[in-house]
């Protein structure tokens, strides 16, 4: 311990050593022979150094012990020039980005030319990532990756999902590892609630952007394999910054500033009042009321009396809606401290966030404090530690299909109630509202939801070079966190909230705890012969993760306000509370073998023990083999003026998969027993002091195995006009067999389920990823950056008797898994259609008919994706602009239903409903056919045409496509010359100003942001149901360093 | 540090890894729930119980009261409700019913009877469950798995039983089950673990085989329109047998007590808290109660406005433009004591702790004023009067008031066919809150009369109900959904 302690600190001193001394002068220019400004010349190993003048010259005093000078500096390799006996020493320096034979980080953190790759892997930089300076990572990625997915489910802190390359498994998780610096960690949550409660984040949230130096998105089994178990939906491999041994000790500091806000809005016809068939009603949901002429109606009641014998005079309120909602403020600020000699390194960190929502009430504040230490103890061994501690706290809002959701109604307030000025509440803070929801400011203000995690993550690394060609690393980690979370439900609250209290309120705290422990230690042998290159990596790995959760819910609150359990009269702890710990034991081997760069062939394997299943099943082997072949290299004569690289790689690579979502499922057990209909009622244990158990509705298995997943890839890179265009395309196809899943059955049998490994599942795709640099000048270039995806999943197989399974979402609509048809298909009921035309049925009343089971209505899947990033940039002026263009997938809109047969969209009013004497007008015509086959003649009211018995009779009728256009980031940053910052502290000085989701055009969807999704990070996408609204952010935004 | 030490060190550290030995592996049981290898029996009953309570008040409730226009969604668009009433019940929306009576309520009851051989207190009980709940079952889809239901994962698709032979095993199992609780012994005694009836063993047992009797009268009165006769000499059979004890009074009540507190409140009263403005006063119902003066009307229903007594219910051939507040709504006989009154259309806050009916002692003496009519022993009056008193009584009403009622509308007259309609009018009357059964007398004896909702989509009052979409999704011996028109007839219906 005491060593560790001297390790960590010593980094930090340096010794200073006193001697002889004499001044080296010289200049430093890069490859076009232009001075460069501001590097860095460090003499090596010690403190002593300078930085260039402007025209790139120095001038050093030099210990007589000095051996060498190291030059370095921003985007420039970092050159070591031996200290002769002349007094003058030149240094030429190359841009970093050419002199790159493109390195990336790998599987294990093992980092390799990406030239002899035999498969995908795509690399973002810090300056990729943080563009736009989201709070949550994952949305970072958004159309930045060939291959990946992101969706994000709307509000800015909410979870957003990745999916590389497709589905692999039914109701398990699909999203991908995320790995930082070697160690696992956890990315859970993330998922939206249906019935009750807040939305919370996927706990990649806590990760600090400004700490990544690079993300590599390792796609697929593939690449993968070496991380086993847990890698069947690919990696994101996280690399934080380190400090650079030999750099001057510098501080960086950046601050950024963004308003938030809600990014589409509905148009709203404000001619028509609260009300039904014409008549004002003051209990209404709806505003098909009559036309607002200023008359004196007995409106919604009077707030304090609560009755409804109030006049007022008629008016339409158009920002009762849009009041709701304000500007969100990000702020975030980054404070580092970093440096290093030739033989330790190190960085401090320290992160702030904070974000508050669109809505009220909504903040999160995160800070992270992160230290990156190495240090060369002696020739053979390096040791490193990293450490990051972070603390996430935020407040949130209701969400789901509940009436404490402030937008379940909310979006379709009727226009003439004045939502913004009548009083919410009376002096007592009892809820003042006339309709059956809660009111959208009361609700935002009483029903709370508050949590706070805290977080490690670190890990110590050895690495022992034993001899030339063999080195050993060994690092062991943690990720650890504790969340509580912390719910308050008003008494008088009309909706489920949180604790589903009835109206007496209620308070409900979480708390859970994850800790997981990851070794990992591996030999690595290289040796070249002559042309030939052979590499070795054997290894093990093991991990255990441990969880633990807890509920209590306290009901009937007796103070207001005092958020305490011990103010409630009744506890009851949640059904579920329950702690699980798994234990993985993986042997690995990865072997490599190379000639010059024309070729080179890999195989890998690894063997996982897993304790999730019975021995005799818990040990399974699996493995991968990929090549390429470097046809530029091999045929020489290719090379040319146009071409100077073409490459073909491909590979073959299975990944067992351990099922960590079904873990304790090789048995059955009795559980707490409950009563619940779905409607709200529910009975809770004890009951009236008698415990009541009843067996398990879900039997376990204990045959359970493994799931596996094999990807089979070609890839063709291309690199033209000496790296000016770059291209890249991979198709690929994968399948997913003996997937786990609770497969449902007969409930007569006493159960509704049986955990088995029943299913097959496919996934198709292409990617492709180009990088253009059409103009590069000395002082302006160009470069366009593209990237395609385009994948398609399919289940194959469900088990024998199960036609589908249901991912969530209600009776009608749902999303289905169904055998022989593409991932997540959205059922429910639709319109009858005439077998001959295609065209709806309607009654003789001209309204449709529907069906009365449920049937596919919809897809959500994209057709495709593309993501291109256009930069700019000219001397140090820099403008980049992402657009992300999703074509397909369609959406089950509820809000976008509710807007239209509430009659409060604009296009509710497009005709007069009613003409001059009163009469009901009838403007709309489906276009369809009677059950006899005759054309449909019957016209029919705007109220009937939106209504529940027209467009909206049928969940069909709720589908929209989400095609999109927007310009999901934008930043255009400045940086000062050297030649300005030279008589100042600083090193360099940056503005920038950016945004993010500044445009949006859905041709199919109106009125609303379709990017958002009822079940946040879920394998059911596609659904709608009175989610928060994604937004739209523009900052302002500094670096320093000095 | 020298070389060879690092290389020692390197090496410990990889067969310390490598060598966890396979034990640590085998840690795949949760410590957190109970293994099915051993049934709680104690605890399943508990549960089995309250289950069976809730779903008396629960979806199968709403669908039949519905249905029976006791109550009406009428004025409820667009929430469920609405579509219930017009008929629009699909099998989707028989899913959680279907899960619950099946997998949770007659699965705890199986087990406790499977595996509860040495204490037939608890296996006696648990049987007599299981034949009311299977009743249920029976008598709303018809044809369904009896003989191969509940093997759990032994058989995942259980074949289907023709539903005239389960009736007679549901009888049977009555018989056995009052034999098992007049046991001498039993290893487990029910104790506080019995909620429906409480009390001493002894006091609670009287009433078990109370109500397991009167059940097997419920049961053999469904035959009256198949099999008259057979009806007619069972019941006879049975009452002659001075050995047989039936219900004598609302204290056998066969219902679930619920409690005024939260997540232990009668589920009709809890979904009228969450469900607000779902469920308003049918005409059907009301117009019959007004008729007659009906003094149970007032612990039934809420006036409207309040305070003006008068009362208000939605006309199923005169439905309103929806939504519409301005109705009657559920009173304290189904939801307990008013602890704050309602102002305007804003329903009042109730304690919820109702009890759940579900054979109550009222339908005892209709059973018998029915089967006297038809030729069984007793005095159809008598027990008429009876009914309707004990009906009176556990809703509040005040002696003078019954006298009243009973000398204006408590005689039996006319022919059989109007004596008929008169006990069962008073019976639907009497059984406001119990779920399935006057949906039964209705197919059985037409009465009382209902009018088509004019919005219905089966264009007829609905005899049977679908089967749950997870039911034909999952099993493959199902025979199918039922018509769309949902005039499939149950086997006694016929």
């Amino acid at each position: 311990m005491r060593k560790l302690f001297l390790l960590l600190f010593g980094v930090v001193f340096f010794a200073v050593q006193a001697m002889a001394q004499r001044t080296i002068t010289g200049k430093v220019t890069d490859d076009k022979g232009l001075p460069v400004a501001n590097a860095s010349v460090v003499v090596k190993g010690t403190t002593a150094g300078t930085t260039t003048k402007p025209d790139g010259t120095y001038s050093l005093t030099v210990p007589a012990n000095g051996k060498a000078l190291i030059f370095s500096a921003v985007d420039m390799t970092t050159v070591e020039v031996a200290v002769g006996t002349t007094a003058v020493i030149d240094a030429k320096m190359i841009s970093e980005e050419k002199s790159l034979s493109e390195v990336v980080v790998t599987a294990m953190g093992i980092k390799k030319d990406k030239k002899t790759l035999g498969y995908g892997v795509t690399q973002l930089n810090n300056a990729e990532i943080t563009k736009a300076h989201t709070t949550n990572i994952t949305n970072a990625l958004a159309a930045k990756v060939p291959g990946v997915r992101v969706s994000g489910s709307g509000g800015s802190f909410t979870g957003s999902s990745i999916l590389i390359r497709g589905f692999t498994t039914f109701t398990g998780s699909n999203q991908p590892l995320f790995v930082i610096d070697g160690i696992p960690i956890d990315n859970s949550g993330g998922g939206s609630p249906l019935q009750n409660g807040a939305s919370v984040s996927n706990r990649a949230i806590d990760i600090n952007q400004d700490d990544i130096e690079s993300m590599s998105v390792l796609k697929g089994p593939s690449a993968a394999v070496l991380y086993g178990s847990r890698a069947s939906n690919g990696v994101i491999l996280i690399t934080t910054k380190k400090g650079k041994s030999g750099k001057k000790a510098s501080i960086q500091f950046s601050t950024t500033y963004q308003l938030e806000n809600v990014n589409r809005f509905p148009e709203y016809q404000n001619e028509y009042a609260q009300g039904n068939s014409g008549l004002f009603s003051p209990v209404a949901q709806t505003s098909w009321g009559p036309r607002i002429t200023g008359q004196t109606v007995a409106n919604a009641y009077d707030p304090y009396t609560n009755t409804n014998t109030r006049s007022e005079q008629l008016a339409a309120y158009p920002n009762n809606v849009s009041d709701l909602f304000r500007n969100g403020i990000n702020w975030q600020n980054n404070l580092a401290f970093s440096g290093g000699t030739d033989k330790n390194t190190f960085r401090f960190s320290y992160g702030h966030l904070r974000n508050t929502g669109v809505l009220a009430n909504n903040v999160l504040t995160r800070h992270n404090f992160t230290i990156n230490t190495s240090s060369k103890v002696n020739n053979y061994l390096t040791v490193s530690v990293t450490g990051t501690y972070s603390n996430n706290a935020s407040r949130r809002t209701q969400q789901g299909n509940q009436l404490s959701n402030p937008l379940f109604r909310g979006w379709f307030t009727p226009r003439s109630y004045n939502l913004t000025s009548l009083a919410f509440e009376d002096a007592a803070g009892n809820q003042r509202y006339p309709l059956g929801e809660d009111n959208p400011y009361w609700t935002i203000k009483h029903n709370r939801v508050r949590d706070e995690i805290n977080r490690f993550i670190g890990n110590v690394s050895f690495n022992f070079r034993l001899t030339k060609w063999l080195q050993a690393d060994y690092k062991i980690g943690t990720d650890a966190y504790s969340l509580f979370r912390h719910a308050y439900d008003q008494i008088g609250a009309r909706g489920g909230a949180s604790t589903n209290a009835n109206g007496v309120g209620g308070v409900r705290e979480v708390r859970s705890n994850y800790r997981s422990i990851n070794s990992n230690g591996f030999f690595t042998a290289t040796k070249r012969l002559k042309s030939w290159t052979g590499t070795a990596i054997v290894g093990t790995e093991f991990q255990q993760i441990y969880t633990n959760f807890a509920q209590l819910d306290g009901k009937g609150v007796i103070v207001r306000d005092f958020e305490q359990l011990n103010n409630t009269t009744t506890y009851s702890p949640a059904p579920q509370n329950s702690s699980s710990k798994t234990r993985l034991l993986g042997f690995y081997g990865d072997f490599t073998i190379g000639y010059k760069s024309i070729f080179s062939l890999n195989a890998t394997l690894r063997n996982d023990v897993s304790s999730t299943f019975k021995p005799g099943n818990n040990s399974y082997l699996y493995n991968g083999f990929g090549g390429s072949v470097n046809l530029t290299e091999l045929f020489p004569k290719m090379k040319s003026k146009v071409i100077d690289n073409l490459k073909i790689r491909g590979n073959i690579a299975t990944v067992g998969k351990a099922g960590g979502d079904f873990v304790y499922s090789t048995d059955s057990y009795f559980a707490g027993a409950a009563s619940a209909d779905g409607f709200g009622p529910t009975i809770a244990f004890p009951f009236n002091g008698i415990q009541g158990f009843t067996l398990g509705n879900g039997a376990g298995n204990p045959a359970l195995g493994p799931e596996f997943t094999t990807n089979k890839e070609v890839a063709l890179e291309l690199s033209l006009f000496k790296g000016r265009f770059t291209f890249e395309i991979t198709k690929y196809k994968q399948t997913s067999k003996d997937l786990i899943f609770a497969v449902p059955n007969s409930a007569t049998s006493g159960i509704t389920s049986v955990v088995q490994n029943a299913g097959n599942l496919s996934n198709k795709g292409i990617e492709l990823g180009t990088n253009i640099i059409p103009i590069k000048t000395k002082s302006f270039d160009w470069t366009i950056n593209f990237n395609y995806t385009q994948f398609k999943s399919f289940v194959d197989k469900l088990a024998p008797g199960v036609t589908n399974i249901f991912l969530g979402g209600f009776v009608t609509p749902n999303i289905r898994l169904v055998e022989g048809d593409e991932y997540g298909q959205i059922y429910g009921n639709a319109y009858q259609r005439d077998a001959k035309t295609g065209k709806i049925i309607v009654g003789a009343n001209g309204l449709p008919l529907i069906t009365s089971g449920v049937q596919k209505i919809g897809n959500p899947n994209p057709k495709y994706q593309i993501g291109m990033t256009n930069t700019f940039n000219y001397k140090t002026f820099s403008l980049s602009i992402l657009i992300d263009y999703k074509k397909g997938g369609d959406q089950y809109s509820r809000n976008l239903a509710d807007l239209r047969r509430n009659g409060v969209a604009i296009e509710t009013a497009e005709f007069p409903r009613y003409d001059g004497a009163g009469v009901l007008q009838k403007p709309y015509l489906f276009d369809a056919v009677y059950a006899n086959g005759t054309p449909n003649t019957t016209y029919v009211s705007a109220q009937d045409y939106w209504g529940n018995s027209g467009v909206y009779a049928a969940a069909e009728g709720f589908i929209v496509e989400t095609t999109w256009f927007r310009i999901r980031e934008a930043s255009l940053s400045y940086s000062l010359p050297s030649s300005m910052l030279s008589k100042t502290p600083f090193s360099n000085m940056e503005f920038s100003l950016f945004g993010r989701n500044l445009f949006l055009d859905a041709p199919n969807y109106p009125h609303l942001d379709p990017e958002q999704n009822a079940l946040g990070i879920s394998n059911a996408q596609g659904l709608e149901f009175n989610a928060l609204p994604q937004t739209r952010s523009m900052g302002v935004g500094l670096r320093l360093s000095f | 540090m020298k070389l060879k030490y690092i290389k020692l060190i390197v090496l410990s550290a990889g067969i310390f890894t490598v060598s966890s030995c396979k034990k640590q592996f085998d840690i795949n049981v949760s410590p957190d729930a109970l293994p099915d290898s051993n049934s709680p029996i104690e605890q399943l009953l508990p549960s089995a119980q309250v289950n069976l309570g809730f779903e008396g008040g629960s979806d199968l409730f709403r669908f039949t009261t519905l249905i029976m226009q006791q109550m009406s969604g009428g004025a409820s668009q667009p929430n469920q409700t609405y579509e219930y009433y017009r008929h629009n019940i699909t099998g989707s929306d028989l899913n959680n019913v279907w899960s619950s009576i099946h997998a949770t309520t007659l699965n705890d009851l199986e087990l406790i009877i499977k595996q509860g051989g040495a204490s037939p207190y608890y296996t006696g009980i648990a049987k007599i469950l299981k034949a009311y709940e299977y009743s249920l079952v029976v008598d709303v889809w018809g044809d369904v798995p009896y003989t191969q239901a509940q093997q759990l994962t032994a058989n995942t698709k259980p074949a289907y039983d023709d539903d005239a032979t389960i009736y007679p095993k549901l009888i049977q199992l009555l018989a056995d089950a009052v034999n098992e609780l007049n046991a001498s012994s039993s290893v487990l005694t029910p104790g506080a673990n019995s909620l429906m009836y409480t009390g001493t063993w002894t006091a609670a047992r009287a009433n078990w085989i109370k109500l397991a009797n009167t059940l097997r009268l419920r049961l053999l009165l469904h035959y009256s329109k198949r099999d008259p006769a057979f009806c007619v000499a069972q019941i006879t059979a049975l009452v002659n047998t001075p050995s047989i004890q039936f219900m004598a009074s609302n204290a056998d009540n066969f219902q679930m007590r619920f409690y005024n507190v939260a997540n232990q409140r009668n589920p009709i009263s809890a979904f009228e808290v969450s469900r607000p403005n779902y469920l308003f006063a049918d005409t059907r119902m009301l117009n019959l109660m007004g008729a007659k003066n009906d003094p149970r009307r007032a612990f039934y229903f809420t006036d409207f406005p309040v305070g003006s007594g008068n009362y208000v219910g939605v006309s199923a051939t005169a439905l309103p433009p929806s939504p519409n507040n301005n109705y009657s709504r559920i009173h304290t006989f189904l939801r307990g004591a008013v602890v704050t009154p309602g102002v305007g259309t804003n329903s009042a806050v109730y304690t919820g702790d109702a009890p759940q009916r579900m054979l109550p002692y009222a339908e005892y003496c209709f059973i018998r004023a029915e089967a006297a009519l038809m030729g069984a022993p007793g005095s159809a009056q008598q027990f008429f009067t009876d009914g309707i008193t004990a009906s009176m009584q556990e809703a509040g009403v005040p002696a003078a008031n019954i006298t009243t009622y009973l000398a204006a509308n408590g005689t039996l007259t006319g022919t059989n066919a109007q004596r008929l309609q008169q006990i069962i009018e008073e019976k639907y009357v009497a059984l406001f809150g119990v779920t399935v059964e006057p949906w039964n007398d209705w197919r059985r004896t037409g009465y009382p009369s209902l009018p088509v909702p004019t919005n219905s989509i089966t264009g007829s009052v609905p005899r049977t109900l679908f089967y749950a979409q997870s039911e034909i999704d999952l099993n493959p011996n199902c025979p199918g959904q039922k018509a769309a028109s949902l005039q499939d007839r149950v086997f006694w219906d016929n």
